[in-house]
């Protein structure tokens, strides 16, 4: 991690404890409420799941689970197991996976690269773009390797990007809803 | 022309029930349409809001799980496009503000908490809490609020209906009162007529029947009506000139009414004017009578003077005559006897008078009118009073005879005659004269007057000279009277239709007159008064038997009388009873020629006894002469009635009873005795 990145990892955190040390002074337990960005980022993780249609052909079976996995951000998907607990999208289950180093996506809907498996994300994108998967990723970089969504921090606020080509070119939609709420929309196909 | 109240009302009335069904009809309808488009507002933009809050609670859904408040905003902002939105606001699961939009920019008020979903109504505006929910969760809530114009709309609507009702009740008001024409024009009609009938009294007059409705249906009932009304008109006249005529016949009868009670009370005016008149003669007859009465006593006791004076001679001289012993000279016995006769002769002639006037007063003096040759009679009163007329050296003169004949009773003119000539005699002045006149005077009357020299009369003298019993001074004069000659005159004259008068001057004498009818029938020839007759000795006819003569009579000196007279007869015998039964034995034993029978006797009375003998076949035919003192004629009528031959009144008239005598004896002569 470069150090313009760990400052503006600090400074999303500061934010993020000021905004909602804000919002909830009087609470006793402020500073444990408080939202670490990964558990946003594992809250919007599960919420993308309703905005964005999979083909049938992705699931065995009508009541099989959503399965998020996520490579190189094991606190997040710690907090990702969390919010999926007891919880369901559309009639489904929703189930967060851990993915190694190496590990093949497979039987992945969701795949959530994190910041820390670097220049390898570009293989895992592509390994991905074949499959029915929706990339997810928080760089530049990994967003330029053809990620559908990618995380950024704005203001202290975890914002999204969205690439509607990427997911179209992995048999999903993305719905407009979603797409409203983006902060960037790129065009582009690769 | 000023509409009568009445109509006008029915106008006014039938106007404002169109006018009232109309604002009714309006009203209800006006109020069910603004009741129900308020309602479909109401819900229309309830429902509205409550969609748009939703559609904005979904449109939010991805800014708040994505916690992009700004994407929220923009989102509200598109709330522009509705400006009855002013204020809308969007709040997170925990309830904090996350976006808010204010319309016009400016900064609205907005709860500083979400409030339980719903629709909350205010009076101005309307709030909407909506749900923000995605995939089963609760993201946060939606707040939107919105203009509620319902209470403009109402207003709006009132101003509408107003508008509408107006204009609909101009219509309305215009439409019927035209139309209210059709039903009215009818109906005024007959009241038109109805008035005209009540004002003119013209129930001739018919309605036109103008429809075939209930007002036609009225104007016909109207019609019949009037006819009924102009019948019962006519008979209520006829009735009425009916009871006019009624009161006018009972108004005739009460004016009969009242001029018969004015005709009663005029007779009974009449009458009471005849009972004061009669009042006044019964007053006036009353003061006569007392005076008739005073007179009366006055003369009882002048009577008795008078009765006694030649009773006083009669009497002395009788005595002189009786007297033994004074031996008399044929010369005085013979001026005794004269003195005795004289006196007698007064005293009858009182009496005479006396009952002259009593019978006059009785209404009891028969008279027998007839003519009367007025000459004869003067002639025999000229030879009566002739020689007392030459006793006091009067020159009397009568008229020649002229035929002049009166109709009266020839006695009592005689003694009418006879009283006013002997008057003049005595009343006048010595060697004066009577002159008696005979004058024929209007009326087919004739008046006898009788003027003397004497002293004359003093006019309160005459007024009282027909008055009974008065001798106007000369009651204790030298002059005999009774007082009643004149009275007994003039009822005499009275009785015969005449009038008596007198004239007088005091100092040259005084004239009598009567006036009677004059007759023009020829009067016969009184008989030869016999009783002056001379007293002559009946000459002896030879006859060999004489008459009997029966005398019944009880008084002595009477008996005494007729022996004397008969035998002075010298042709009768004669026989005496001096009771009834007595004579009637006598009369049945001996049969008589004649018998003179007195009334008054002792036991049977003389009539009886007539009645007797007249009916005993044996005496029947035996004349029978009255000799009574009762003097009346109705006893005279009777007597003769009852069968007497002759009735002859005491104190005896020797020529008469001579007279009497004579013929009864010329009828037993005539009839054949049976003796």
């Amino acid at each position: 991690m470069n150090a313009t990145g760990a400052k503006r990892l600090l400074a999303g955190l500061l934010l993020l404890i000021g905004v909602h040390a804000g919002a909830w002074a009087q609470g006793e337990r402020g500073a444990a409420r408080v939202a670490e960005e990964h558990q946003v980022k594992a809250a919007y993780l599960y919420k993308f799941l309703g905005f964005i249609e999979w083909p049938p052909q992705a699931f065995v079976s009508p009541e099989a689970p959503f399965v998020i996995g996520v490579v190189g951000a094991d606190a997040l998907a710690d907090e990702l197991a969390r919010v999926v607990a007891s919880r369901q999208v559309n009639g489904r289950p929703a189930v967060a996976r851990k993915l190694g180093p190496g590990e093949p996506p497979t039987g992945v809907h969701l795949l959530f690269i994190g910041r820390d498996v670097g220049p390898r994300a570009a293989g895992l994108l592509a390994q991905a773009r074949a499959k029915s998967m929706l990339t997810v990723t928080e760089t530049e970089e990994a967003f330029e390797a053809g990620s559908a969504i990618n995380f950024v921090v704005v203001d202290n606020k975890v914002r999204f990007d969205i690439a509607p080509r990427s997911a179209e070119a992995s048999s999903l939609k993305i719905s407009s809803r979603l797409i409203g709420v983006a902060r960037r929309v790129r065009e582009g196909v690769l | 022309m000023t509409q009568p109240r009445s109509t006008r009302s029915l106008q006014t009335k039938l106007v404002g029930v169109v006018l009232l069904t109309t604002l009714v009809s309006l009203i209800v309808a006006l109020g069910a349409m603004i009741a129900y488009d308020l309602r479909a507002y109401h819900q229309a933009w309830v429902s509205d809001m409550a969609t748009q809050a939703q559609l904005l609670g979904q449109t939010s859904a991805p800014a708040l799980a994505f916690d992009d408040a700004k994407v929220a905003t923009s989102n509200l902002a598109l709330l522009r496009s509705r400006p009855q939105v002013r204020a809308a606001a969007v709040y997170d699961e925990r309830g904090q503000l996350f976006a808010s939009y204010s319309a016009g920019g400016a900064s609205a008020v907005l709860p500083t908490r979400p409030e339980a979903q719903g629709v909350r109504v205010g009076p101005r505006e309307l709030a909407v809490f909506a749900p923000v929910l995605e995939n089963g969760e609760l993201l946060g809530t939606v707040y939107l609020s919105a203009d509620y114009e319902l209470y403009d709309h109402v207003l709006n609507y009132a101003a509408i209906a107003l508008a509408v009702l107006t204009v609909a009740m101009a219509v309305a008001w215009f439409v019927s009162l035209r139309l209210q024409r059709v039903v009215t024009r009818p109906i005024l009609a007959i009241a038109d007529v109805a008035r005209e009938v009540v004002g003119q009294r013209d129930y001739s007059r018919r309605v036109e029947k103008l429809s075939d409705d209930e007002v036609g249906t009225l104007a016909e009932s109207f019609n019949n009506m009037m006819a009924e009304v102009e019948r019962s008109a006519l008979q209520s006249e006829a009735a009425l000139r009916e009871v006019a005529r009624e009161v006018n016949d009972r108004r005739a009868a009460q004016q009969e009414v009242m001029r018969l009670n004015q005709q009663l009370e005029l007779r009974v005016q009449e009458r009471t004017a005849q009972l004061e008149a009669s009042n006044k003669e019964l007053v006036s007859a009353t003061e006569t009578a007392e005076r008739a009465n005073r007179a009366k006593s006055e003369f009882i006791s002048s009577m008795s003077h008078e009765l006694r004076t030649p009773l006083n001679a009669i009497l002395g001289f009788g005595q002189l005559l009786s007297t033994e012993g004074i031996s008399l000279s044929a010369t005085k016995k013979a001026e005794f006897t004269q003195h005795i006769l004289k006196a007698g002769t007064h005293l009858l002639s009182l009496i005479n008078e006396v009952l002259d006037l009593a019978r006059i007063e009785s209404a009891n003096l028969m008279l027998s009118l007839e003519p009367v040759v007025l000459a004869d009679v003067l002639q025999e009163c000229h030879t009566m009073l002739e020689p007392a007329a030459s006793q006091r050296g009067l020159h009397m003169l009568f008229p020649p005879a002229n035929g002049l004949s009166v109709v009266a009773d020839r006695t009592r003119l005689k003694q009418v005659l006879l009283n006013l000539l002997s008057n003049a005699i005595k009343y006048n002045r010595d060697n004066g004269a009577v002159v008696v006149e005979c004058v024929v005077i209007a009326g087919d009357r004739v008046r006898v007057s009788v003027r003397d020299t004497g002293a004359g009369l003093r006019p309160e003298q005459v007024t009282a000279l027909f008055q009974p019993f008065n001798r106007l001074g000369q009651e204790t004069g030298n002059v005999e009277g009774s007082g009643i000659g004149l009275v007994v005159t003039k009822r005499l004259v009275e009785l015969m239709g005449g009038t008596i008068g007198v004239s007088s001057t005091a100092g040259k004498g005084s004239e009598f007159w009567i006036d009677l009818q004059q007759a023009h029938e020829s009067a016969v020839a009184g008989a030869p008064d016999t009783d002056r007759a001379p007293l002559l000795p009946h000459a002896l006819n030879g006859q060999p038997v004489m008459p009997l003569l029966l005398y019944v009579e009880d008084n002595p000196a009477n008996l005494r009388l007729v022996e004397e007279i008969v035998a002075f007869r010298g042709d009768l015998h004669m026989l005496s009873a001096p009771d009834a039964q007595l004579g009637i034995e006598l009369a049945r034993a001996h049969l008589p020629q004649v018998i003179l029978m007195d009334i008054n006797l002792p036991g049977l009375s003389g009539t009886d006894a007539q009645a007797i003998l007249r009916n005993d076949p044996q005496t029947a035919h035996i004349a029978v002469i009255a000799v009574t003192a009762n003097a009346m004629p109705r006893d005279r009528a009777q007597s003769l009635a009852a069968g007497f031959t002759e009735y002859i009144t005491k104190p005896i008239n020797v020529g008469k009873l001579n007279a009497a005598i004579d013929g009864a004896l010329a009828l037993a002569e005539r009839a054949p005795s049976s003796g």
